[in-house]
């Protein structure tokens, strides 16, 4: 089953964020955890991930800095900021709202299950 | 024999071409591609697998463009005014150089005997048309010389092109006092003058200001719009 694009689009952000608040970390790794995390359900271009980290950076969400890692290989590294940790909070009761207004629904439809 | 490191350079030089992408962008993609193909050599694929696959999940060069467009926005407008303000230097610097050699010229061909305003006049336009076009050419056969060294590129982006700009400056200025110094600028002496004359030293005057502060302020916005793609190296 592979997830929708708009879906995709719309959890991005969320996303991003979540992984970030586990501590800094580099576009390659934040891909490979969202495969890992979703069963690679969640198909992304991988290209399309910097953009959207772009974006969050210009939102002075999160920073990011250039440095080299241990095997050498310089990596631009992203870390969350006080900003982008509120707006991961609102963001989370946001989705809370969505989740469990869907869940409900579903509930009450055995036809589904 | 497929070659890796050329098939990603070629790679990395067609996304710089769309140039919605700061340098970093593409750097920072390139580091992803060869962790990506690293893994998937770890897969026992082989190098030009492993770089068609690493490159299809990447995403193809238009939809990337497109989406750092939208980012990038600043970027296409500095590069134009950046043009722009080349284009005009050029211009003022080229004419300006003509002027001087087309006076060089004339001076030269009065010396050797040549009169008559249909000769001099001839000489001097026709060799202020000659050096202007000669100018251009020249600027433009040097660029693209330079831009053919291997890793020239690189290295003016950091620190020369400013100098190299500030030397073309210098030279302009210099250039501009010598030349208005020796033939232009009516000697402010002594002797009374009457309006016209007051009125025709101001104009001169102006112009010689606007001729030295209009590059230099030129100069300063191209080099305030060049954004340093320096990367912060932390180890």
């Amino acid at each position: 089953m592979a997830i929708s694009k708009d879906l995709v689009a719309a959890s991005a952000t969320p996303l991003v964020l979540s992984i970030l608040s586990e501590g800094e970390n580099y576009g390659y790794a934040i891909i490979k955890r969202v495969h890992e995390l979703s069963g690679s359900q969640m198909q992304w271009t991988d290209g399309m991930l910097y953009p959207v980290l772009h974006r969050l950076e210009k939102q002075k969400l999160i920073q990011s800095k250039w440095r080299e890692s241990k095997t050498g290989r310089k990596r631009k590294y992203y870390q969350i900021k006080k900003k982008g940790t509120n707006a991961l909070k609102e963001q989370q009761n946001q989705w809370k709202v969505v989740y469990s207004t869907l869940r409900q629904l579903w509930e009450n439809e055995p036809c589904l299950t | 024999m497929f070659d890796l490191n050329e098939k990603i350079s070629k790679w990395h030089s067609n996304l710089a071409q769309s140039q919605t992408f700061e340098k970093v962008d593409i750097d920072e993609l390139e580091t992803h591609l060869r962790e990506e193909i690293e893994s998937l050599k770890c897969l026992k694929l082989s190098d030009e697998e492993a770089f068609l696959v690493a490159t299809y999940r990447l995403g193809d060069t238009a939809r990337l463009s497109d989406e750092y467009a939208k980012i990038n926005r600043g970027k296409r407008f500095r590069q134009n005014v950046s043009w722009m303000i080349t284009g005009i230097l050029t211009y003022l610097l080229a004419t300006h150089f003509a002027t001087a050699v087309s006076k060089d010229c004339v001076l030269f061909a009065a010396n050797s005997g040549i009169t008559g305003y249909r000769g001099l006049g001839f000489i001097g336009f026709g060799s202020q048309i000659l050096t202007l076009i000669a100018t251009f050419f020249l600027g433009y056969f040097i660029c693209r010389l330079i831009l053919q060294i291997p890793g020239f590129k690189k290295q003016i982006k950091q620190l020369t092109t400013r100098m190299l700009l500030l030397t073309v400056l210098l030279v302009f200025v210099i250039m501009t006092a010598v030349y208005r110094a020796a033939f232009h600028i009516p000697v402010p002496g002594f002797r009374p003058m009457n309006i016209q004359q007051h009125i025709v030293q101001a104009l001169t005057y102006t112009k010689f200001l606007l001729s030295v502060f209009l590059p230099v302020i030129l100069v300063m916005v191209l080099i305030k719009l060049r954004k340093p793609n320096l990367h912060e190296v932390d180890t």
